[in-house]
């Protein structure tokens, strides 16, 4: 098996410098050599994906150690390319400056070459299993990321297909309620919450109406107004939803709980005249109340059965006149301030084709349903 | 013709140190030491110091301070350290701070050139 050889970079403006770390390194690590400061940032610039090490002078005409430190740490590659300094000056503060500016080691001349290889290959074999452990999280992450928030496009694709409101609803909800929360931060400091929460609650709120599963199809796709009982009995989609996610026994996922605060609570009105708990002003969670404001907007600028789609100018007008229910004045504050730039921004987001898997899904079990 | 050894002990280091930290290859001091020879950071010293520049003298003196310590070649490494500090500590007469380096140095290459062919 033949082992590539990790590269080392060496920087050191004298050649004889260079020449003994070299002798020292070269039968375990491939080297590369720059004989100046900006030198060595250009090599590193263009081959930060194979240099595993760099071995720098700190006393250098052109351009210093320390200054190269600056300038790579400025382009973000000192976390991934560990730098051991090496100097003829050993006073603590010129070393302690050297530890400060982000170099992992340090070490003295004159140097012992079985010293200075022995700490090359340990920084180097660290380096390498972290980078190799970062990646395979990241990849992992994202890949868990994209499959949860296929099959919740799927789901919530699925209810709204049975509901014949197919379409990017869903999209629009969550690319809403990202963008709501987003903005409520930029309002109000206690709005604040970190970009991993802003993309849970978004996630979650496409589960907003997955307890229309539960509800007969003949009130759920009635062409004309529902009766009172009927209403009575649409409206309980919202604790469907709720028990559903409830009894899926993942009380400790944080997207669950999120998605039971959304499905319970995003018919809910700030001044306290909505369903099913009659919640008011601050007892609903803002996440709840960001959706159900998104629920609106995005109804009134749709088509449906029974209406046109009003415009982007007259759902905005609408909506702070009071007309479509009662919200927190912060987040009609909220609505107003990026209404400029919501048209375009709604529709920004990355239209996957997921009505269309879930059309297929929703046949098959259709079909399964008819045989029995 | 001296050997290294003679060299070494002729300029009163220590060259069994020298060699130890180059794994014991003989051939590696000598190609070092050549390289040292022809190297011209003591020139650009030279130069630094009669121009009167003193932050090239200090940038010349602490490479050519790094090199001899690399060698072995304690005190001519010192002398140059000397420099390095007091320049550094912003007191000082180039002049008269070159001086030690020249003799140390003059003395350094003669030996050398009589032990590298
Ligand atoms: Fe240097
Ligand atoms: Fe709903």
């Amino acid at each position: 098996m033949t082992k590539t050889k990790p590269t080392v970079l060496i920087v050191d403006d004298m050649e004889m410098n260079r020449v003994m770390l070299r002798d020292i390194l070269t039968h375990d690590f491939e080297i590369m050599e720059a004989s100046g400061g900006s030198e060595a940032i250009e090599i590193i610039e263009e081959n930060a994906d194979k240099i595993s090490a760099v071995l720098l002078d700190a006393m250098m005409p052109d351009l210093d150690g320390f200054e190269v430190l600056k300038a790579l740490s400025r382009r973000g590659l000192l976390e991934n390319i560990p730098v051991i300094m090496i100097s003829a000056e050993n006073s603590p503060e010129y070393i302690a400056r050297g530890y400060d500016l982000g170099v992992v080691d340090y070490i003295g001349r004159p140097f012992d070459p079985n010293i200075v290889h022995r700490r090359l290959s340990n920084v180097v074999m660290l380096y390498a299993k972290q980078n190799v452990l970062t990646e395979l999280i990241k990849e992992q992450i994202s890949q868990r990321e994209e499959n949860n928030s296929m099959l919740i496009d799927v789901l919530s694709s699925v209810v709204e297909f049975r509901n014949g409101e197919s379409g990017p609803h869903v999209l629009h909800i969550r690319r809403l309620t990202e963008l709501l929360l987003k903005e409520l931060a930029r309002l109000d400091s206690k709005y604040v919450m970190p970009p991993q929460d802003v993309a849970m609650w978004a996630t979650a709120s496409a589960m907003h109406d997955i307890g229309k599963i539960a509800i007969d199809d003949k009130i759920l796709n009635k062409p004309g107004r529902l009766t009172d009982e009927e209403y009575n009995i649409m409206k309980k989609h919202s604790i469907y939803g709720y028990e559903i996610l409830d009894h899926l026994n993942w009380h400790r996922s944080p997207l669950i709980e999120a998605a039971k605060q959304i499905c319970r609570w995003h018919h809910e009105r700030w001044d306290g005249k909505g369903y099913p708990d009659g919640l008011k002003g601050d007892e609903i969670p803002i996440p709840a109340q960001v959706v159900a404001l998104a629920d609106v907007y995005d109804a009134l600028t749709s088509e449906r059965v029974y209406k046109a789609a009003y415009s982007h100018e007259k759902a905005i007008d609408m909506i702070t006149g009071g007309e479509c229910g009662a919200f927190n004045p912060d987040l009609l504050k909220a609505l107003t301030r990026m209404s400029g730039s919501l048209k375009k921004k709604i529709n920004a987001a990355p239209e996957k084709n997921y009505d269309a898997i879930a059309e297929q899904i929703f046949e098959g079990l259709r079909e399964r349903l008819d045989r029995v | 013709m001296i050997t290294v050894a003679e060299a070494y002990s002729e300029l009163n280091e220590n060259y069994d140190a020298v060699l130890s930290r180059l794994m014991g290859k003989e051939n590696l001091v000598i190609k070092y030491l050549t390289m040292f020879k022809n190297d011209a950071t003591y020139d650009a010293l030279t130069n630094a110091v009669s121009a009167g520049s003193a932050e090239d003298a200090l940038r010349a003196a602490h490479s050519l301070k790094g090199m001899c310590f690399n060698l072995g070649l304690i005190s001519l490494g010192t002398v140059c350290s000397d420099l390095v500090d007091a320049v550094r500590g912003g007191e000082y007469d180039l002049d008269q701070l070159y001086a030690p380096i020249k003799s140390e140095y003059e003395k350094t290459a003669e030996v050398l050139g009589r032990c590298l062919d």
